[in-house]
């Protein structure tokens, strides 16, 4: 029997945060949600997740610090990359020098995502 | 004019400056003033006697015309020009020598006043004069060329500052064309966070729906998870609304400033709208420091917004995509100006960089990456507006300021 896994959702937009704790949650994650890098790392260290979903362009701590902080604590946490950017080689390269372990361009269809998740987890 | 009317007058000859002599009908030399005496050195008491044609006053030719048949025959002067000789001092010299017959009280020609006119001095004195007289017509032809041609010049100069003048407003436009690029990947990665609220929200509804469906009830916490959904999607859909119509009114934006009313803050949140593929790919953050309120002015939105596009493409290039950039707006109600100052991180502007950076196609920009007219439009599109765009030396602090001031009262 496997335990529930947790899944941190860092995006600066409400919407899409709703709609990604309620997806996932509605799969069988526990969600948790922050608006900003600088919360997403106070959020995991209170609570240790198994996954890191993070928006790139949010203000202050953007999701690409925030996953290089993530990598430097765990190497072996799975994190995808939500970009509003065209998923060119160039970003490929980057997301992956930086760590992540899959990045998904918005607007991406749910099942999508989902299928990345289970992917990983 | 009698021979004896002349010895007579003799004390008068005595003071001309040019040589005289009187030589009668049989040559003898019968009168000389000191100064033809010094002409052919010749001492007071060695002139009795002496015939002119024995000295022939010292010229090397003689012209023979002291006491010619001439002027006995026609009783009239003459003048023999042009004799060459050589003075008793040596010189060669010229002269021109004129006869003037003198008669008797019967009016017989009896002898000659001879006078002698020195033309090599003349003609030096003559030379040099013409010579000056020369240089000075010259120079007053130069001096009419020089005037000339920097009438032509000027022409030319103002004929290319007219046209560089229509150049300018017909790049207005086209330098937003270019801009338009950089504003497309800002609005594409703008609209991607709204139209995936739109489609997300759209199939967990629908995921629901089909649940509700399946067992033939709703409950209210369904019903209201749907009319969240909805409520999210239609206000993403209204902001994607947002954004191509402020695509649209930029592209379509008039190049004369019109004299309607707006506010400077929705004009820069635009730009920073526009700019945020900038602020995404890299690492620029835009921190504002807005007053609550600030008084309208007229503008012309569109052309405001890229010119503060401008601006902050330019400080994030210069920051190499890292720092921040701070915009801050005073409003000075005495002066009736507002100020929208742009600071960044970056490694500032040398003095030599910013003496130029509003000419056009002053670029530090590596080539394709910038048209070279950024700041140049930037300065063009604030003018229109009556206002001024500054750089502002920070003295060895690190970053570039820019200060763009606006009138509030005046109209355009």
């Amino acid at each position: 029997m496997t335990s529930i896994k947790s899944i941190l959702v860092t995006d600066d937009d409400p919407g899409i945060l709703e709609m990604l704790v309620d997806f996932l949650g509605g799969h069988g994650y526990e969600v948790l949600c922050a608006d900003s890098g600088d919360a997403a790392l106070r959020q995991i260290k209170e609570h240790p997740v198994d996954m890191v979903i993070s928006d790139v362009n949010m203000p202050q701590m953007d999701g690409l610090k925030l996953c290089r902080r993530v990598r430097e604590k765990d190497p072996n946490i799975p994190i995808i990359i939500m970009s509003g950017s065209a998923p060119t080689e160039q970003y490929r390269d980057l997301y992956e020098t930086i760590g992540a372990s899959d990045c998904i361009t918005k607007p991406f269809p749910l099942p999508d995502l989902l299928q990345k998740v289970q992917a990983l987890l | 004019m009698t021979l004896d009317q002349v010895l007579a007058a003799k004390h008068l000859l005595d003071d001309m400056s040019f040589p005289m002599f009187v030589v009668d009908a049989d040559r003898k030399l019968r009168y000389a003033n000191p100064a033809f005496r010094e002409f052919i050195g010749l001492r007071p008491h060695e002139q009795n006697g002496l015939k002119s044609c024995d000295q022939c006053l010292g010229l090397s030719t003689c012209p023979g015309c002291c006491f010619s048949p001439e002027v006995l025959r026609t009783q009239a002067t003459m003048t023999r020009a042009e004799i060459t000789g050589r003075t008793a001092g040596g010189r060669d010299i010229r002269v021109n020598l004129t006869s003037t017959p003198l008669t008797d009280g019967n009016g017989t020609v009896v002898a000659t006043l001879q006078h002698l006119l020195d033309v090599s001095v003349e003609e030096r004195v003559h030379r040099k004069y013409r010579k000056s007289l020369e240089e000075e017509h010259l120079q007053r032809i130069q001096a009419q060329e020089i005037a000339r041609e920097l009438r032509k010049k000027v022409e030319e100069l103002e004929k290319a500052h007219r046209e560089l003048q229509e150049l300018y407003g017909r790049m207005v436009p086209m330098e937003r064309q270019a801009t338009i690029g950089t504003m497309a990947g800002g609005i594409a990665h703008e609209i991607n966070t709204p139209l995936q609220n739109i489609m997300g929200h759209d199939q967990m509804i629908r995921v629901m729906l089909d649940e509700i469906r399946r067992k033939g009830s709703i409950t209210p916490a369904q019903l209201d998870r749907i009319e969240k959904g909805l409520r999210i999607i239609d206000a993403n859909a209204s902001r994607c609304g947002r954004i191509s119509h402020g695509l649209l009114s930029y592209v379509a934006a008039p190049e004369t400033v019109s004299g309607k009313m707006g506010n400077i803050i929705p004009v820069i949140e635009d730009a920073i709208r526009f700019f945020r593929i900038e602020l995404v790919n890299r690492k620029v953050e835009v921190v504002r420091e807005f007053p609550s309120t600030v008084p309208e002015f007229p503008m012309a939105a569109e052309m405001l917004i890229q010119s503060f596009l401008n601006v902050f493409i330019n400080s994030s290039q210069a920051m190499k995509g890292v720092g921040k950039i701070i915009v801050t707006i005073t409003v000075d109600t005495k002066e009736s100006m507002m100020t929208v100052r742009v600071r960044d991180t970056g490694p500032g502007i040398s003095k030599e960089i910013a003496e130029k950076m509003f000419e056009p196609f002053k670029t530090v920009r590596k080539a394709g990456q910038g048209t070279g007219l950024g700041l140049f439009l930037t300065r063009f599109i604030i003018r229109r507006h009556g206002g001024e765009i500054v750089h502002v030396p920070t003295d060895g602090e690190v970053g570039a300021t820019f200060d763009i001031t606006f009138p509030l009262e005046t109209g355009l």
